[in-house]
């Protein structure tokens, strides 16, 4: 019979059929090889497949929460890109599992597309485009106190490099309230109106913290060499305004902020952020914990089409038993709420049954016995 | 009736090999011949040869 | 009132009479709990009759017997309020006589028995009226009406019956007999007079 057909024929996942295919198309196996492999394949997946009954959760917990001892508690730097700092470790985990608004280190991983992606100048020159340039990175910035003037000296280099055009610099710097802009050749010269040290000053960290070029949020970008294509690492995360530049590829640029994954790529990629990043962050540390765990985390987090933190405020404040709640933190407040209200607990869930000392509804206390004695 | 016999799963393996264990020790008749005296080795004996007297409802059948 | 009602009960079957017929044993198992007890909704259960259905025998966690919900049927007895009744008098007291209702006793106060000075005849273990010589004694049949009732569903012996004949047609029934002998006397008396 033929391979194909006899594999596709096997009750079996279609990623395991896949790869069973690939790898056993390319050998010259026997028909009795090949059935024993299959046997095998059948035993082993069947073998992988959790029972019904097991406490899932409570096994995801352990897995990822023995991992988690064992990692540090500090932040240390990106391995490969030595610039850019990110936060790593249990501190990362941490702030996975809690849903954070925004990461204590935003950062995003931006690719470019087919034909850009192996050009080390459209890699530069992007970079330089995304990347935030204020106006105290091109010029150098000099208050005079006698005249009650401001002197921007721009250096000619960091103007060319990073292609910004000084009309475009004045039309920014003549936002500013109260100040009359001169250009005088290279430089420009600021005039508030009011002659006062203290406006002056004012004036100084306005102009120094104007955005001329780029996205206000990103403060570093740095290309890398990955395999044959460059990739631009950026400090601080804008995914919205990444995404509309041209040559980049929309379909792998990613940020390491989950709330933003799901504002912008929707919950199913925010899902698969929080377990790309988990994972990512565990690896980092040297641990493995089977992915499944990490998936069941991931789905609880999302199945509601939000991202929620596991946690008071999210799936552990939502529990609709009371006990459970109340057994999780904040005790005499739930219980208190509980009882003004009037609610009911119907004790469907483990924790409330260990509570009240029932058999739970995991493993063997969840098989119903029925006697077979009596009428057939 | 048609009875579907499905593997099971070893929760319900150790509930039943425990429920009839405990029957048996509570003085429930044997419904094999053993040489065992042990109440747990004469169930998985039972078991085995599908004699036990205990069916399984599973979740999602109606009651 | 007496009363045959079909009844939902749950009974464990211990493991020691699995070997047995199930039904039978379920209706034996019934009878020795059930049989005699009280019940403030059904009074007193006095036979289980006959079993009707087992049900499903559920096995839990931590006993090896099975539990039946076992449909049956009962024969009761609820002593109602304003029910009469019919008894045979088992204890003459000084305070009054105890009737057998049945399953239970019912206590006929001696300021209830009649219109008359009841005075107690501790020799002859008898309850005599002053002005009609009526005496009331054990084993008299009487008929009699109920004016409360108190079951107690753990101590079925400390459950309470009062009852009544100090009213029309109530009383020991040769009392009975002779009033409508009489009646019918009289009766046939005025139509002997109303024809002359």
């Amino acid at each position: 019979m033929d391979l194909q057909e006899t594999i596709k024929a096997l009750k079996l996942p279609l990623n395991v059929k896949n790869d069973l295919f690939a790898e056993l198309s390319p050998l010259q196996l026997s028909d009795d090889e090949i059935d024993e492999i299959l046997e095998t394949t059948k035993k082993v997946y069947e073998r992988s497949r959790v029972e019904p009954c097991e406490a899932v959760g409570t096994i995801a917990a352990q897995s990822i929460g023995e991992p988690g001892t064992q990692m540090t508690m500090r932040t240390f730097h990106y391995a490969g890109v030595a610039d850019i700092n990110v936060t790593l470790g249990l501190p990362r985990l941490i702030e996975i599992v809690d849903a954070r608004k925004v990461p204590d280190t935003p950062m995003m991983t931006i690719y470019l597309d087919v034909e850009s992606a192996t050009d080390r100048d459209k890699a530069l020159q992007l970079a330089w485009e995304i990347e935030g340039t204020h106006v105290s990175d091109i010029a150098d910035i000099l208050a005079d106190t006698d005249e009650m003037q401001i002197y921007l000296e721009f250096d000619d280099r960091a103007l060319q490099q990073r292609k910004v055009d000084l009309d475009a610099v004045v039309t920014k710097l003549e936002t500013l309230q109260d100040v009359d802009v001169r250009v005088d050749g290279s430089n420009i010269v600021l005039i508030p109106s009011v002659k006062r040290y203290r406006a002056l000053l004012q004036i100084v960290e306005k102009a120094k913290a104007m955005v001329v070029k780029g996205i206000d949020d990103i403060k570093r970008v740095v290309v890398r060499k990955e395999r044959e294509e460059y990739v631009l690492y950026t400090e601080g995360s804008s995914l919205k305004k990444v995404m509309v530049l041209e040559h980049i590829d929309a379909t792998r640029t990613k940020t390491n902020n989950i709330n933003e994954m799901a504002e912008v790529f929707g919950i199913e990629a925010a899902r698969n952020s929080i377990i790309e990043e988990a994972m990512d962050t565990l690896r980092e540390q040297g641990l493995t914990v089977d992915v499944r765990h990490i998936m069941l985390v991931a789905d609880m987090m999302t199945l509601d089409g939000e991202v929620k933190q596991i946690g008071r405020h999210g799936i552990a404040g939502e529990k609709t038993s009371v006990l459970s709640r109340a057994a999780f933190e904040v005790t005499v407040n739930h219980l208190l709420d509980a009882a003004i209200r009037g609610e009911t607990d119907e004790l469907v869930g483990v924790t409330e049954n260990v509570i009240v000392g029932q058999p739970i509804l995991l493993g063997t206390g969840d098989v119903r016995l029925i006697a077979r004695t009596g009428r057939e | 009736m048609k009875e579907v016999v499905k593997k099971l799963t070893r929760y319900e393996r150790a509930r039943i090999v425990g429920a009839r264990a405990l029957q048996i020790s509570m003085g429930a008749p044997t419904l094999i011949e053993s040489n065992t005296t042990d109440p747990i080795d004469m169930a998985l004996e039972e078991l085995k040869k599908g004699v036990i007297p205990i069916t399984i409802k599973r979740r999602g059948t109606p009651r | 009132m007496y009363k045959k009602a079909k009844l939902i009960d749950t009974v464990r079957l211990p493991p020691e009479r699995l070997g047995e017929e199930t039904i039978a044993v379920l209706k034996d198992l019934l009878r020795d709990k059930l049989e005699g007890r009280i019940d403030k909704m059904l009074g007193s259960i006095i036979a289980v009759t006959d079993v009707l259905d087992i049900g499903e025998g559920r096995i839990l966690a931590g006993d090896g017997a099975i539990y039946y919900d076992v449909t049956f049927n009962a024969i009761t007895f609820k002593p109602e309020l304003q029910e009469i009744l019919e008894g045979k008098v088992v204890e003459i007291v000084e305070f009054g006589a105890f009737v057998g209702l049945g399953p239970l006793d019912g206590l006929l106060h001696v300021s209830q028995i009649a219109d008359d000075y009841i005075s107690y005849d501790e020799k002859n273990a008898r309850l005599v009226g002053k002005e009609t010589g009526r005496a009331i004694a054990e084993g008299d049949m009487l008929r009699a009406r109920i004016v409360a009732v108190s079951l107690n569903e753990r101590e079925p012996r400390e459950s309470k019956i009062g009852l009544t004949m100090r009213q029309a047609a109530l009383g020991k029934v040769e009392w009975l007999a002779e009033a409508r002998d009489k009646a019918k006397k009289e009766e046939e008396e005025q139509n002997a007079r109303t024809s002359v």
